[in-house]
């Protein structure tokens, strides 16, 4: 299979369960004329009162080794993304979401911020999305 | 608590296959978190994940299955999940 199957493969298989339990609306968009492949998400985080977050992962041609790329989106218009858009990076903060890094990013396994920046050393091995995706819903509920 | 007649049928919901099965309400509950286990191959990283119920982590699996069906009214059929507790490192 090539990366964009695996990664079709992997959005599109996302246990119906846990999408409907957490509200992700997993939505998959390719940007035409380029090897991308965007998956947006949203997250609601009980830490943070209800608030609603936007995420896009995004898989380029070496997502196997580097990781899916994290990014916070504005969830009303995903094309608009920025730090405003992240969880607050004082105050109230979400455990293993570093908006005040650079780039920001997120620790957790499966990410472009935790493989290729954090923990380099780390492969992404056996680490699946929807893994990720419950950890991250973990940490905007703890 | 339901009349269980000994057994109890519980669906755990894992990150790969899902469990569905019969446990014995006296069996501790370590029996249903081992068999969730298998499921995603997690045999060896046992901290990394959790047994819930509604949000609720169920900690002590020493705890026979029948206390806790009786503590939060599980039926046959009722879903708990098994859940990777997140690495921040």
């Amino acid at each position: 299979m090539t990366w964009e199957e695996d990664a079709r493969a992997e959005t599109e298989g996302l246990k119906p369960y846990f999408v409907t339990k957490y509200g992700w609306a997993p939505r998959i968009a390719e940007p035409g004329g380029q090897e991308i492949l965007d998956l947006y998400l949203t997250f609601t985080s009980k830490r943070l009162g209800g608030h609603v977050f936007g995420l896009r992962l995004r898989y380029l041609p070496d997502w196997q080794v580097a990781g899916r790329r994290e990014a916070f989106v504005n969830p009303q218009q995903a094309s608009e993304e920025g730090p405003e858009y992240w969880p607050p990076a004082a105050g109230t903060t979400v455990r293993g979401i570093n908006p005040r890094h650079n780039p920001p990013v997120i620790c957790l396994r499966g990410t472009w911020g935790y493989h290729s920046v954090l923990h380099a050393d780390r492969p992404m091995g056996d680490s699946t999305l929807l893994t990720l995706l419950l950890e991250l819903q973990r940490v905007f509920d703890e | 608590m339901p009349d269980l007649h000994g057994e109890i049928r519980l669906v755990v919901v894992t990150t790969a296959g899902d469990v569905d099965q019969e446990f014995g309400v006296d069996q501790p509950l370590r029996v249903v978190f081992d068999r969730a286990l298998r499921e995603v191959g997690g045999e060896r990283n046992r901290d990394q994940f959790e047994l819930e119920y509604h949000d609720t982590a169920l900690t002590d699996l020493s705890r026979p299955v029948g206390d806790y069906a009786r503590e939060f009214g599980w039926a046959n059929g009722t879903h708990l999940e098994l859940v990777p507790k997140p690495v921040v490192v």
